[in-house]
């Protein structure tokens, strides 16, 4: 089951890192949109898959017994909940990105930088 | 001189307004002597400061001390008599003289100290403050390269004598000089101690004008002529040796110490020599005769035994009573005659009858002549050599630089005054005022009444000679006045000198044929590392801060990457994968769902149908969450990820009316190395939680809460119960969070809207 | 069974450590609603209320503080003396931060209430990353405050730069979040615990520490401790946020939170992960490095004083981390005063920024403060005093930060670190002095005098002069940092 789940996790984070890296700001935020998933998964794997019994006590019991860890549950819920804040709060970067800059394309993006006139603004073409 | 116009509210200051500031440093010379007369040294006293980092003011002053202090007061108060004359009508002179005071202050403040890091405190100070001091005529752009390159090069060497005297704190234990002395025994064998006495040679050796650092003081001349004579002469740049001399009585020993400080010495000294000869202006001959002296000095340091302590002292004095009465004549030849270039000058005893007659006395005393001051400190210097039985090289050395010493006096004194005024010019130049007379002559009078009485001083050389070689004995100074050897050194230094002088400008068109040879000395070395340093700067801001977004990521990706896989290859773990176990097929669905998704994503171009395809990577995170134990998670993540989507679609149709933005660029090669980095990262994630997941768990703190639950927060539920009782405050948090960030968007979207509007 | 149940029992946590807190969401919660009912002419009613929030908090944690550690809230939250100074310092650079932006705000029409309820709230943020004794805690400040911060650096009208500085910051932000989220998951994932105490025991024992997977915890924790700071090559977002945001916005960002970020790193490297000193010592030691090299040299190529200070910041968090990479207590006592001497230094640089500026027009080019002596010789001897400090002159202030991380490295011998250290300090002082040869020695191109208001000046003064006082008495406060990192360390 691990295995799966750990396969699945890194094709998630790789898919996520490489539109991360895209020069579109929209593809990058769900690229990061996706390594937060990836992580999300990974707490959720670190507290160990042993069960598919959710943690809730039985109602003839007065405590948890063989089932599911809770406490990465409760670790992952708070990062759900933080990362969809965050990205509702970066689409509205976005927004504000392409009504004031006019752009969405990170190679433009380089008003806060030294002027063009200067000897050390660093040139646009490919260099890699 | 340049003077000042651009200031519109500037005063021009009588000398008499200026005059009253000699007052502090003249009584503070007084009542030191006073002291000094009635009171049995060292002195000594503590106190504290920073106690944390074993920092306090201990004060320790014995005859080292004693002897700078008076020079400090002594030439101090001259300077500002004389400044008083050379300021007079100048806007800025205040500010030369409340500088000039604190610079004083600092200059006290570095010799009475007995903790290294006070001294440094103070040495510091002296730096920045002289280089406040030579920039004072910045409208000359040579004024500030100078005060600039002053500042560097002594605050270069400040900041490594700060690392030595750490380290030497820390191998002896302490950071008092005394106490440091005592210990010597207990650490003279330790390792590092070379590393330490190499950063303080450092600092030294910039301050003092040493080689290779040697270059910055003639530069300093740009400095107004009573700056020059007080720093660059008689007090500041005798720093670095006031502290070599200082430390001499605990490292003495060493060879490192005496190898280091003769060859530096006895090289600069040579040098500098040489470098006089191709000088045309005044004050840059002084200024590289005082570096030649300063090499000296140093070379006197790195002898043995005592009779060099007592050469030290003795030049040390004899230097302050002849040097600084010859800058004071160069700043009466700027003030009277205009220029201080040798060629212009000659002559100018029927002008200037008094200047040339304390230029004359000062010469005597610095060709070293039979009843100058400037002859006891040859034969103590000759002693000294003897004594220590220094080799032949070193001997021919300083004869050399006697010699040029022998004509730099014949030139200041001779050439400039005697002889017939030649020159052509506008204006007569005419006998400065008194103020700028008195100093120079009440020097050179002293120097002769104690060149014809040297048991005047013997008490106060004894001493500071007793300071740097503890085993010196004071009452053996007077028999040390044995005149043959001394004579024939003098003759052969005087026979020498005349040569020189006499071939000046020969010697000097001859130098003027080799001077492509600078180009590849230390100053053109730092010009060079000026000009390199933006160079370096600005590749690396070319190579790092280009502003690009994504290749930030890059890199941030690319370092984690490269510092994963360098983990792994180091540990070489043996590693313990998980069994593949039985899978259960709804979480294979769900991790296939997952995987496919996400991949599709990576060829979908459409913004809307990626937020979709996006979306169903959160969906089969849900159904994975759902059939591994965590219903909880599975909703929350369902509702969050439809809402988040529908949010996403919303706002990507509002954006498709605009105009469609254009790519300007392509990226042909960042794409596969992208994906590279992309691959590995992930591949890297996927084998970190398969190592996890094959370690032991502690699982204590899971069964806390599933025991806890029902019975203190009475859940059953215990996902519910560890967010809302056990973990309450983190939960609050996160409320505070998600409503926070609506408050943070709402003002962004109000000013969006009214951009558009 | 019952017995022992009920010795361990849930009890309703303590909210007194929390005061501060509390009282700093409640205030900002008041000063929002507030500040809707307020027209622009009486907008300084926000103002004031404001710095009154961050007074009464000071007062609160002042009254509170009684030296010793209490933890509440299930052991998530910690109030002991670290977190006391940390916290009143922050109060302390917040309040002159508010200051400073007023009159800054006011001539750009941008004198509203959100920047000081944004700005209270990131002091919220700050206040619990400082107390966060769990993993959970810890990364629910950060967040706070980070939201916080890219809000305010956005929050500039029809800025192309702002909005492109902001999306920066986010992105490279949430990605640093991220990774640190999987170091910290990683860390629970051994120790089966997210309270920083046990995590703490538990990494103390023998034979715990050797293991891959704790490596790479400490790895991730560290790339995101070090993107919180600034530490190279982690450092590409400050720049440039630096210069898109407004100048009140990059004071505010430069200045607190590193003392946040400080207490960040002694609680989950220190207190966390003190057991595991060796791993990241060596990676600290590459960070701090890099980071004196990459900042001091850089900084020499920039014409922009807010770019300039901006790899300062980076170059002064290289030296901020030879304390901490010591390993030894007198070592984070070092860093703690340099980071404190780091804020009060960096606030008077911007604030300088600020005072020079006006309407319309920045002051944020070296060339405008040529001749900054014939306008204003008090302002340009403030600024001079400055720069000497943060170039590391003595007796200034920031000579005993350097001295006290230096005197910390030689002692963990590591000689070799503290002569790069130096050597980087001595390219660093070049550029500062820089600044002080145009002040004093360049002839002005402005000639307008300068225009502030008596608060800011008074404020501006203070610090210059604080700078020097601390500088000629640093006794106390180091004597401060010392006592609050008594427990920190064996």
């Amino acid at each position: 089951m691990i295995w799966a789940v750990a396969i699945a996790l890194g094709v998630v984070i790789t898919a996520g890192t490489y539109l991360a890296l895209s020069r579109d700001v929209f593809r990058c935020l769900v690229g990061l949109a996706l390594i937060g998933s990836g992580v999300n998964l990974l707490v959720f794997t670190t507290g160990r898959l042993v069960t598919h019994v959710p943690p809730i006590i039985d109602a003839a019991e007065r405590q948890l017994s063989a089932a599911a860890n809770p406490l990465p549950q409760a670790l992952v819920l708070t990062a759900i909940v933080i990362s969809f804040a965050l990205l509702c709060f970066s689409l509205v970067l976005v927004v504000r990105l392409i009504l004031v800059a006019a752009t969405d394309d990170v190679t433009q993006l380089r008003a806060a930088e030294p002027p063009a006139t200067d000897a050390y603004k660093p040139p646009l073409e490919e260099r890699l | 001189m340049a003077r000042d116009s651009h200031h519109t509210n500037a005063v021009a200051v009588a000398p008499a307004a200026l005059l009253p500031y000699s007052l502090l440093p003249g009584t503070l010379f007084v009542a030191l002597a006073y002291l000094l007369a009635v009171e049995p040294l060292p002195w000594a006293f503590a106190g504290s400061w920073v106690p944390a980092l074993q920092v306090d003011f201990a004060v320790h002053i014995d005859g080292l001390a004693a002897q700078f202090l008076l020079l400090i007061t002594g030439v101090g108060t001259l300077v500002f008599v004389y400044g008083a004359g050379y300021l007079a009508g100048e806007a800025k002179a205040r500010r030369v003289f409340v500088l000039l005071l604190l610079f004083m202050a600092a200059m006290i403040g570095a010799v009475i100290s007995d903790n290294l890091i006070v001294l440094f405190v103070f040495w510091e100070l002296t730096s920045v403050l002289s280089f406040l001091l030579v920039g004072y005529h910045h409208e000359q752009e040579s004024a500030r390269k100078s005060a600039q390159q002053a500042l560097l090069i002594t605050g270069v060497g400040g900041l490594s004598l700060l690392a030595g005297i750490i380290l030497l704190g820390e191998i002896a234990g302490t950071y008092s000089i005394q106490q440091l002395i005592s210990r010597v025994p207990q650490f003279i064998g330790d390792t590092r101690l070379n590393a330490a006495l190499t950063l303080i040679f450092l600092g030294a050796f910039t301050k003092s004008a040493q080689l290779p650092f040697h270059f910055w003081l003639p530069n300093a001349m740009a400095a107004p002529t009573p700056v020059s004579a007080y720093l660059h002469s008689a007090t500041m740049v005798k720093l670095g040796i006031y502290l070599l001399a200082r430390l001499d009585a605990a490292f003495s020993d060493l060879l490192f110490w005496e190898y280091t400080l003769v060859g530096v010495g006895t090289l600069t000294a040579v040098v500098a020599a040489i470098q006089t000869l191709r000088e045309g202006d005044l004050k840059r001959i002084l200024a590289w005769s005082t570096v030649a002296t300063l090499g000296t000095l140093t070379m006197l340091v790195g002898l043995p035994g005592n009779g060099a302590a007592l050469a030290v002292a003795t030049l040390l004095f004899a230097h302050a009573l002849y040097k600084a009465p010859l800058f004071f004549v160069a700043g009466n030849l700027d003030h009277g005659a205009g220029t201080r270039a040798i060629d212009q000058l000659t002559g100018m005893r029927r002008y200037m009858p008094w200047t040339a007659a304390a230029a004359l006395v000062a010469a005597l005393s610095m060709a070293g002549l039979p009843l100058s001051f400037g002859f006891i400190a040859k034969d103590a210097i000759t002693l000294a050599k003897a004594e220590a039985e220094v080799l032949h090289l070193v001997s021919y050395a300083t004869l050399f630089v006697t010699s040029i010493s022998v004509a730099v006096a014949a030139i200041a004194a001779i050439h400039v005054f005697w002889g017939r005024d030649t020159v052509p010019r506008e204006a007569h130049p005419h006998e400065v005022p008194l103020t700028m007379l008195l100093p120079p002559l009440l020097l050179v009078a002293l120097g002769l009444l104690f060149g014809i009485a040297p048991t005047l001083v013997d008490p106060m050389l004894g001493a500071a000679a007793h300071a740097i070689a503890p085993d010196f004995d004071a009452a053996t100074v007077d028999v040390s006045y044995d005149l043959l050897p001394v004579l024939e050194a003098t003759f052969g230094a005087v026979v020498f000198g005349v040569a020189v002088y006499l071939g000046w400008d020969r010697l000097h068109a001859l130098l003027d044929r080799v001077s492509h040879l600078d180009r590849v000395g230390p100053e053109s070395w730092y010009w060079r590392k000026l000009k390199f340093l933006p160079r370096l700067a600005a590749w690396q801001t070319r190579l790092l801060q280009h502003g690009l977004l994504h290749r930030y990521l890059f890199t941030v990706i690319g370092v984690v990457t490269i510092a994963a896989v360098a983990l792994i290859y180091a540990a070489q773990p043996d590693y313990h994968w998980p069994a593949v176990d039985t899978l259960s097929p709804p979480v294979l669905g769900a991790a296939l769902l997952i995987s496919i998704a996400a991949l599709t994503t990576l060829f979908v171009r459409d913004h809307l149908v990626l937020v979709l395809v996006s979306g169903l990577v959160g969906y089969g995170s849900a159904v994975l969450f759902l059939f591994t134990g965590a219903p909880d998670l599975a909703f929350t993540q369902f509702a969050v990820e439809t809402v988040f989507v529908v949010v996403a679609a919303a706002v990507l149709l509002k954006l498709r009316r605009m105009e469609p933005l254009r790519r300007v660029t392509t990226e042909a090669r960042f794409r596969p190395l992208a994906l590279v980095v992309a691959v590995v990262f992930g591949a890297t994630m996927t084998a970190l939680v398969l190592l996890v997941a094959g370690l032991p768990f502690d699982s204590g703190l899971a069964e806390f809460f599933g025991a806890q639950s029902l019975p203190a927060a009475h859940g059953r539920n215990v996902v519910n119960v560890i967010i809302v009782d056990f973990r309450a405050l983190d939960t609050l948090g996160e409320i505070a969070v998600l409503a926070f960030a609506l408050l943070a968007a709402l003002p962004l979207l109000k000013l969006a809207r009214e951009a558009r509007g | 069974m019952e017995e022992q149940l009920a010795s361990v029992s849930f009890q309703v946590p303590d909210m007194t450590p929390a005061l501060p807190e509390i009282f700093v969401l409640t205030m900002a919660c008041v000063i929002l609603v507030v500040d809707l009912f307020l027209t622009d002419r009486n907008r300084v009613i926000t103002y004031l209320m404001s710095l009154a929030t961050l007074l009464g908090a000071a007062i609160l944690t002042f009254s509170l503080h009684t030296g010793e550690t209490v933890l509440s809230f299930d052991g998530s939250f910690i109030s002991d003396s670290m977190a006391d100074v940390l916290k009143f310092f922050i109060y302390l650079v917040c309040a002159a931060v508010f200051i400073y932006a007023r009159q800054y705000l006011i001539d750009r029409q941008l004198f509203k209430g959100e920047f000081y309820v944004l700005g209270l709230f990131g002091v919220l943020g700050m206040m619990v990353m400082v107390s966060a004794h769990s993993l959970l805690t810890i990364y629910l400040g950060l967040e706070l405050l980070a939201l916080c911060l890219y809000a305010m650096v956005a929050l500039q009208r029809d800025s192309g730069i702002a909005s492109e500085a902001a999306m920066k910051y986010f992105v490279l932000g949430a990605l640093a979040s991220g990774l640190l989220l999987y170091g910290m998951s990683i860390l629970y994932g051994i120790t089966g615990s997210l309270d920083i105490g046990d995590i703490g025991a538990y990494l103390a024992a023998p034979g715990s520490s050797d293991n891959l997977a704790l490596m790479f915890a400490v790895a991730f924790v560290i790339v995101g401790l070090a993107f919180k700071l600034g530490a190279v090559p982690f450092h590409m977002w400050i720049p440039d946020v630096y210069h898109g945001a407004s100048t009140p916005v990059t004071l505010y960002i430069g200045s607190a939170p590193k003392l946040a970020a400080f207490a960040l790193v002694m609680r989950l490297l220190v207190e966390g992960m003190e057991g595991l000193h060796v791993h990241w010592q060596d990676m600290l030691i590459v960070l701090a490095v890099l980071s004196m090299a990459a900042g001091n040299v850089i900084a020499i190529a920039q014409g922009n004083l807010k770019r300039m200070l901006a790899y300062s910041t980076i170059a002064h968090v290289g030296y901020l981390l030879l304390g901490i990479l010591t390993g030894v207590t007198t070592g984070y006592a070092a860093s703690m005063f340099y980071v404190i001497v780091y804020a009060i230094m960096t606030l008077g640089g911007f604030g300088m920024i600020i005072l020079l500026s006006r309407a319309g027009f920045e002051a944020e080019n070296l060339e405008d403060f040529k001749g900054l002596n014939e306008r204003s010789p008090w302002f340009a001897a403030m600024m001079a005093i400055l720069m000497f400090s943060m170039a590391g002159v003595p007796p200034f202030l920031g000579f005993w930060a350097k001295f006290a991380v230096l005197e910390a490295v030689v002692r963990a011998d590591m000689v070799w670190l503290a002569v790069v250290a130096v050597l980087f300090a001595i390219i660093g002082a070049y550029y500062y002095l820089r600044i002080i040869k145009l002040m004093y020695f360049d002839k002005a191109e402005e000639t307008t005098p300068l225009t502030s208001g008596t608060d800011m000046k008074l404020v501006m003064s203070v610090n210059g002069l604080a700078v020097l006082a601390l500088g000629i008495y640093p006794s106390a406060l180091l004597a401060l940092c010392a006592g609050a990192m008594a427990t920190f360390g064996g």
